[in-house]
C-alpha cells in the first residue's frame, strides 16, 4: 500500500488539525450514514439472522453456526457456487480479452467507422440487463428465434441454446454481449490517456502496430485491466439476472437454485426459509470478498484499487 | 497514488496511424463482425416491437423481418391502455429511481471523494480502506437482508426502499477521490482559503467546477446502475404501481408464461422493451464523450 | 487494509449484535403459534385501503381481497353493486406464485396481508401446517351451511382432510383431451381413448407423414404430472391439516413408475415432444399444429385462445382424457379457492364476504364466460345454460358436457405444506427421467429421499 501520500497541506498550524478533522468528517458523513445503513447493518443483520434456524413445524430457534455447516455441505449451494466459479473462469477472460481487442483496434485506427463501431459495441450497456436477457431468451427459442433459419442456410443443425448442454454457452453469450462494450469503453478511455510520445518513438523504430499494442499499450493500462477484471469477477460471482430471466424460457433447464443468489431468493420467497437464505447470502458475500482479495493480492502491483 | 499522471489525452488525440492503410483490413473485418454481433439483437427487438401477438409466433417475414401487419402503433396504444396504462407509470418510476437515485448517489460520492482526497482527518485511512473493501461485497447478496430489515420498519413497498439503498456507491466515491487527488491542486484550495472563503464556498465555487467531468461520469454510471436495478426492487416491492420498468416487464413476461390466470401479452413485452430502451440509447448517443472523458479518472494511474 | 478490515468488521458486528438482539425477537419467526385462530373485529381498519376497483358506496365497511382471476374486476363490481353494508376492495395479483410470495412476506411482517386471498388448492396446506396457521376456519361462521352447494371434489380441496373449512372452493380443472380434429382427419387416425391407443395413434401420425407430435410431456407440469399419477390412483403427496406435523411422500409406487416409464418410452421414440409448459415455444407449438392433441386441464383452452388465429383452418375439439383401463378415474389439474387470513381486520365480515362472493348467478356467469373458470358451484353446473353452452373456439361443441362428467369424478387431492419446493424437485426428477432418459426407478427413489429429507429437516414426521 502506498503509505506516503504526496499531498501535504502546506500549513501545519495546530489549530487547523481539528478543523480538518471536522470538515473531513463533514464531507464524508453522508456517505458514512448510507454505508452504515445499507451495507454494514444489512450485513450484520444477515449474519445475525443466519444464526437461527426456522422449521415449519417448530418455528425459529437459535442454532449458532449450524446453518453454515449446512450451507457448506449443502449439495445445492455447492453446485450453484461451483457453477458461478465455472462461469467466472470462462466468462471473465472472454469478456476481458474481447474488450481489450476491440479497444486496441479502435484506438489504433481512428476514423468514422471505428467511432461508429465503438458506439455500437457500447450500445448494449444502454439496454437494461433484464431486457437484454429477455431479447436473447426470445432469440434462443428454437422456433421464434432467427438461428434456425441461419443455421439452415449453412446446412447445419440448430444448436439447442436452451437445452442442458447449450445453456452454459447461451448465458456466456448474453453476458458477453451485454458487458463487453462497457469494459471496452473503460479500457479505451485508459488507452486515450497513455502518452502518445511513448509509442511514437517505438513506431519510428519500426515496431508494428501489433507489437505496440501488446508491448506498450497493454502494460500501460494494466491498472484498468485489473479493475475491469475485478468488476467482472464480482459481477459474475453474483450472477442472477440473466439466468432468472432465461429461466422463464427454459424452466426445467435452469433450476430455481442455479446460482447462489437465485438459491437465496428461492429460499426466502418460495420455500419460506429466511434464515437459511440469509446464510446463503452471507456465505456468498464472504466467498466473493475472499476471491477478490485473493485476486488483488495476486495483482498487487497493477491494482488500481489500493488506497 | 504518489505517481501522478501526465495527462495528455487532449494533445495526443488523433495522431494514430494514417487512415485507410491496407494493413487495417483485418481490423475492419473484426469491427464489422462486432457491429453485426452487437446490433442484431437490437434489430430483432425493433422488428419484434412491430408485431402482433400471433405475428411474433408465426409472422410471415420470419423472426428477423417485419410481419405483413405493422402493429407498432397499436402495440403502443395497447401499452397505454393495458391495466390502465401502468406501463408509462413504470417508465416514469424508472426515470424517478434512476435520476433521483443517481443524483443522490453522485452528491454523496462527490462529497465523500472530496473529503477523502482533501482532508487528512483522523481515521481516514481505515475508513477509506473499509470503503475499498466494500467494493468487493456483492450488492445482490445484500438485497434479501435489506428486505428483511426493511420489513422490520415497514419500509418495504415504498419508494424509499428502492431509492435509499441506491445512494450507496463505493465505486463513485473511489472515482471521485482519485479525480480530486489528481486534478485539484491543494495550492488552489489553499489560495481560496487564504482569500477567506469558507470550506463550503471553496467546495462549491472552486472545487466543484473542476470536478465536473468526473461528476458527469459518476452521475451517468449511477443513473445506469439504478436504471438497471432489478434484484432489489423485485425483492422489496410488491405494489405494481411502484415497479420500475425492468421488474414490470419481467412480470409481464412471467405472466405470459404462467399457468392459471395468465394472459398472452408477448407483443406488449417486446414493444414495451423497445420503447423503454429508446430514451437511454438516445442519451448515450449524445453523451458518449462524457463516458470516455470521466472514466479515465478512475482507471489510469500510469 | 486487509489486515484491519476483519478486525473492524468484527467490532461493528459485535456492536450491532447487542443492538439487534435487544431490538427484535427471533427473526424470521412466524407469527402465530400452534393452531390458534386469530379472530379480529375492527370494522374500520380498511377505511383507507387502496383498491384496484372503484368502490361504489362510500362510508361503508370495506373488505380487502387479493386475487388473480381474469376479469375479476367484473365480479368485484357485481358484488359491490349488490351489497350496501360492505364493499370489496381488490388488489390485483399477477399470478399464483407472486400471491403466495407476497402473502408469506406479509405473514413475516405480521401485517400487510389481505382479509381474503385467492389460493390454489395446492398452496393452502403451507398456511395451515406446523406453527404456520394463517387461514381462518370458516366453520365458526357457518361454512357447513354452504357445503352442499359445492361439488365434493371442490369441498374436499378446502377442508385439507380435516374437520375445518379453510376456504371456499371456486374453480376446478377437469383433465381432458383437446385435440385438432382436422389433423386427425387429415391423416385418418382415430382419436385415442386409452393411453395404449394414444401411443399407437402417435406412431401412426408420424408414419403417415405428420411432422409434429401427438402431444407433449411437460416435466415442469407440477399439477399436470400429479393428474397423470392420479389416473393410476396414486396420491404421491399426503397431508392432512388435522395432523399438521405429518406428511407422506410416495414416488416409489408402481403407478408412478409405470406412468413415467410410459412417457419415457414415448419421448425416446419421439412419439411425444418434451417441451416445458407455459413458455413462448410451447404456446407457439400448440397454436401452429405441432401438437395434434393436448391433454390437460380445461382452463388451458383460455390460453390457447389467447394466441390463436395461428394456423388457418384449425378445428379444436374436446374429449375425455385417455385412460389406462376402465377403472381409471376422472382426474383434475389445478383450481383455486378463496380463504380468509389471520390478518383479516374484521374476520366475521370477511368470512361472510368470502362465502357470498361466488354464491351468485351473475358472478358465476362472469366467472365462466369471462374468466374461463370451471365452476365448483353445483347450481351453476346443473344449470341448462351451462350445460348447453356452445364454445365458439371448439366449433360450437357443447364442451361442458364432457367437462362436467370429468369434474364429477374429482374427489379432491392432498398437497404438501411445502408444495413449492416439492414441485421444484419433482420437475428436476421428471426432467431426468423422461427428457434425459435416466432410470425411472432410481430417479424416483432419489426424489422420494430428497423430499423426505426436506420434510424431516422441516420437522415433519414422514409416514
Amino acid at each position: 500500500m502506498s503509505q506516503q501520500q504526496s499531498q501535504h497541506t502546506s500549513s501545519t498550524r495546530s489549530q487547523s488539525a481539528r478543523k480538518v478533522n471536522l470538515w473531513g468528517w463533514f464531507f464524508t458523513a453522508p456517505f458514512a450514514i448510507i454505508f452504515l445503513l445499507f451495507l454494514v447493518i444489512p450485513l450484520v443483520y444477515a449474519f445475525y439472522v443466519s444464526l437461527f434456524t426456522y422449521t415449519q413445524v417448530r418455528g425459529s430457534t437459535f442454532t449458532g453456526l449450524a446453518n453454515y455447516a449446512r450451507a457448506f455441505t449443502d449439495p445445492i449451494f455447492l453446485a450453484g457456487m461451483g457453477r458461478v466459479v465455472l462461469y467466472t473462469v470462462v466468462m471473465v477472460p472472454i469478456q476481458l480479452l474481447f474488450a481489450l481487442l476491440i479497444a486496441l483496434v479502435i484506438d489504433s485506427v481512428k476514423n468514422k467507422f471505428t467511432a461508429f463501431s465503438r458506439l455500437v459495441v457500447f450500445l448494449p450497456y444502454a439496454i437494461p440487463v433484464v431486457i437484454g436477457a429477455l431479447m436473447w431468451g426470445f432469440m434462443y427459442s428454437k422456433d421464434m428465434g432467427p438461428f434456425a433459419t441461419l443455421f439452415d442456410l449453412f446446412g447445419l443443425p440448430t444448436p439447442g441454446f436452451l437445452t442442458p448442454q447449450g445453456i452454459f454457452g447461451s448465458l456466456v453469450n448474453v453476458v458477453t454481449w451485454q458487458w463487453t462494450g462497457y469494459y471496452m469503453v473503460i479500457l479505451y478511455s485508459a488507452l486515450q490517456s497513455v502518452p502518445h510520445e511513448l509509442y511514437e518513438s517505438a513506431r519510428i523504430d519500426g515496431a508494428s502496430e501489433i507489437q505496440i499494442a501488446l508491448k506498450i499499450k497493454t502494460p500501460m493500462i494494466s491498472s484498468s485491466l485489473v479493475m475491469v477484471t475485478i468488476f467482472s469477477l464480482i459481477g459474475t460471482l453474483q450472477f442472477y439476472t440473466e439466468p432468472t430471466v432465461l429461466k422463464n424460457s427454459a424452466p426445467s433447464v435452469i433450476a430455481p437454485e442455479y446460482t447462489p443468489n437465485m438459491y437465496a431468493q428461492a429460499l426466502a420467497f418460495n420455500y419460506n426459509q429466511l434464515n437459511y437464505s440469509a446464510t446463503v447470502s452471507f456465505a456468498l458475500g464472504l466467498i466473493v470478498v475472499i476471491f477478490s482479495i485473493f485476486f488483488m493480492r495476486l495483482t498487487r502491483k497493477q491494482s488500481g484499487l489500493e488506497g | 497514488m504518489a505517481r501522478s499522471t501526465t495527462r495528455s489525452s487532449k494533445q495526443s488525440r488523433n495522431t494514430g496511424a494514417p487512415i485507410g492503410g491496407g494493413h487495417h483490413i483485418p481490423s475492419y473485418v473484426l469491427l464489422a463482425i462486432c457491429v453485426v454481433y452487437f446490433l442484431f439483437p437490437v434489430w430483432w427487438l425493433v422488428v419484434a416491437a412491430t408485431k402482433t401477438n400471433s405475428g411474433l409466433f408465426v409472422g410471415s417475414g420470419g423472426p428477423m423481418w417485419f410481419d405483413k401487419t405493422f402493429n407498432l402503433w397499436e402495440n403502443i396504444k395497447e401499452l397505454s391502455t393495458y391495466e390502465g396504462g401502468i406501463y408509462w407509470r413504470w417508465l416514469f418510476n424508472s426515470f424517478l429511481y434512476a435520476f433521483v437515485g443517481g443524483f443522490g448517489a453522485t452528491a454523496v460520492s462527490v462529497m465523500a471523494g472530496y473529503g477523502f482526497a482533501k482532508f487528512k482527518f483522523k481515521g481516514r485511512k481505515t475508513y477509506f480502506n473499509i470503503v475499498l473493501g466494500s467494493l468487493m461485497i456483492p450488492t445482490t447478496a445484500l438485497a434479501i437482508p435489506t428486505f428483511m430489515l426493511m420489513s422490520q420498519f415497514g419500509m418495504n413497498d415504498t419508494v424509499w426502499a428502492v431509492l435509499l439503498p441506491s445512494l450507496l456507491s463505493p465505486f463513485g466515491v473511489y472515482l471521485m477521490r482519485v479525480y480530486c487527488m489528481d486534478s485539484l491542486p491543494d495550492e488552489m484550495l489553499e489560495a481560496a482559503r487564504v482569500d477567506g472563503a469558507g470550506e463550503l464556498r471553496t467546495f462549491f465555487q472552486v472545487s466543484l467546477p473542476i470536478m465536473t467531468p468526473a461528476i458527469t461520469t459518476v452521475f451517468l454510471l449511477s443513473v445506469v446502475a439504478c436504471w438497471n436495478n432489478f434484484f432489489l426492487p423485485s425483492v422489496v416491492l410488491s405494489n405494481t404501481k411502484l415497479f420500475p420498468i425492468t421488474v414490470g416487464l419481467t412480470q409481464w413476461q412471467q405472466r405470459s408464461n404462467m399457468g392459471a390466470g395468465a394472459e398472452q401479452i408477448w407483443n406488449l413485452v417486446t414493444s414495451g422493451a423497445f420503447v423503454s430502451v429508446i430514451p437511454l440509447v438516445i442519451a448515450f448517443l449524445f453523451l458518449q464523450r462524457y463516458w470516455v472523458g470521466g472514466l479515465t479518472a478512475g482507471s489510469v494511474k500510469a | 487494509m486487509n489486515k484491519k478490515l476483519p478486525k473492524m468488521l468484527a467490532l461493528i458486528a459485535a456492536g450491532c449484535m447487542t443492538m439487534s438482539v435487544g431490538a427484535c425477537s427471533s427473526p424470521g419467526a412466524p407469527s402465530a403459534s400452534g393452531g390458534s385462530q386469530t379472530v379480529s373485529n375492527d370494522a374500520s381498519a380498511n377505511d383507507n385501503a387502496k383498491c384496484q376497483n372503484t368502490v361504489k358506496k362510500d362510508g361503508v365497511e370495506k373488505v380487502t381481497i387479493w386475487a388473480w382471476y381474469p376479469a375479476f374486476d367484473k365480479i368485484v363490481d357485481n358484488f359491490n353493486d349488490t351489497h350496501d353494508d360492505v364493499q370489496l376492495c381488490w388488489t390485483k395479483m399477477p399470478d399464483g406464485m407472486t400471491t403466495y410470495q407476497k402473502f408469506s412476506t406479509a405473514i413475516k411482517a405480521k401485517s400487510g396481508g389481505p382479509d381474503i386471498i385467492q389460493l390454489g388448492y395446492d398452496a393452502m396446506p403451507q398456511y395451515v401446517s406446523g406453527v404456520e396457521q394463517h387461514l381462518i376456519d370458516l366453520k365458526q361462521f357457518g361454512a357447513e351451511k354452504i357445503k352442499s352447494d359445492y361439488t365434493e371434489g371442490g369441498w374436499n380441496s378446502v377442508t385439507l382432510g380435516s374437520d375445518a373449512v379453510y376456504g371456499v372452493p371456486v374453480d376446478a380443472g377437469p383433465f381432458v383431451m383437446m385435440y385438432r380434429k382436422d389433423i386427425f382427419d387429415k391423416y385418418d387416425v382415430k382419436v385415442p381413448t386409452t393411453w395404449a391407443e394414444y401411443e399407437q395413434a402417435g406412431k401412426e401420425l408420424r408414419e403417415k407423414g405428420f411432422e409434429g407430435h401427438i402431444g407433449n410431456f411437460e416435466a415442469n407440469g407440477t399439477g399436470w404430472n400429479l393428474a397423470l399419477f392420479a389416473q393410476k390412483t396414486d396420491d404421491v403427496y399426503s397431508y392432512s391439516a388435522s395432523n399438521p406435523e405429518q406428511v407422506s411422500i410416495n414416488f416409489e409406487s408402481e403407478g408412478v413408475k409405470s406412468v413415467l416409464e410410459y412417457w419415457q418410452r414415448l419421448a425416446k421414440e419421439d412419439v411425444v415432444a418434451t417441451d416445458d409448459s407455459f413458455t413462448a415455444e410451447w404456446y407457439k407449438k400448440i397454436v401452429d399444429g405441432s401438437y395434434a392433441s393436448y391433454v390437460s386441464a380445461s382452463w388451458v383452452t383460455g390460453y390457447i385462445k389467447g394466441v390463436s388465429g395461428a394456423e388457418e383452418g384449425s378445428v379444436w375439439q374436446v374429449t375425455k382424457a385417455p385412460v389406462w383401463d376402465d377403472s381409471t378415474p376422472a382426474v383434475n389439474y389445478g383450481g383455486s379457492g378463496i380463504a380468509v387470513t389471520d390478518q383479516a381486520k374484521h374476520t366475521e365480515k370477511a368470512a361472510q364476504v368470502a362465502m357470498e362472493l361466488f354464491q351468485d348467478d351473475k358472478a358465476q356467469e362472469i366467472a365462466v364466460t369471462d374468466s374461463g373458470l370451471f365452476p365448483t358451484w353445483v347450481k351453476k353446473l346443473d344449470s341448462d345454460a351451462f350445460k348447453n353452452y356452445e364454445d365458439e373456439f371448439f366449433n360450437n361443441q357443447k364442451v361442458n358436457a364432457v367437462l362436467a362428467e370429468t369434474a364429477q369424478g374429482y374427489q379432491g387431492y392432498e398437497y404438501l405444506p411445502f408444495q413449492t419446493y416439492a414441485f421444484d424437485e419433482q420437475t428436476k426428477a421428471f426432467t431426468k427421467a423422461v427428457k434425459d432418459g435416466e432410470d425411472v426407478s432410481s430417479t424416483m427413489t432419489a426424489l422420494d429421499k430428497t423430499l423426505s429429507d426436506y420434510a424431516t429437516q422441516q420437522g415433519f414426521t414422514v409416514k
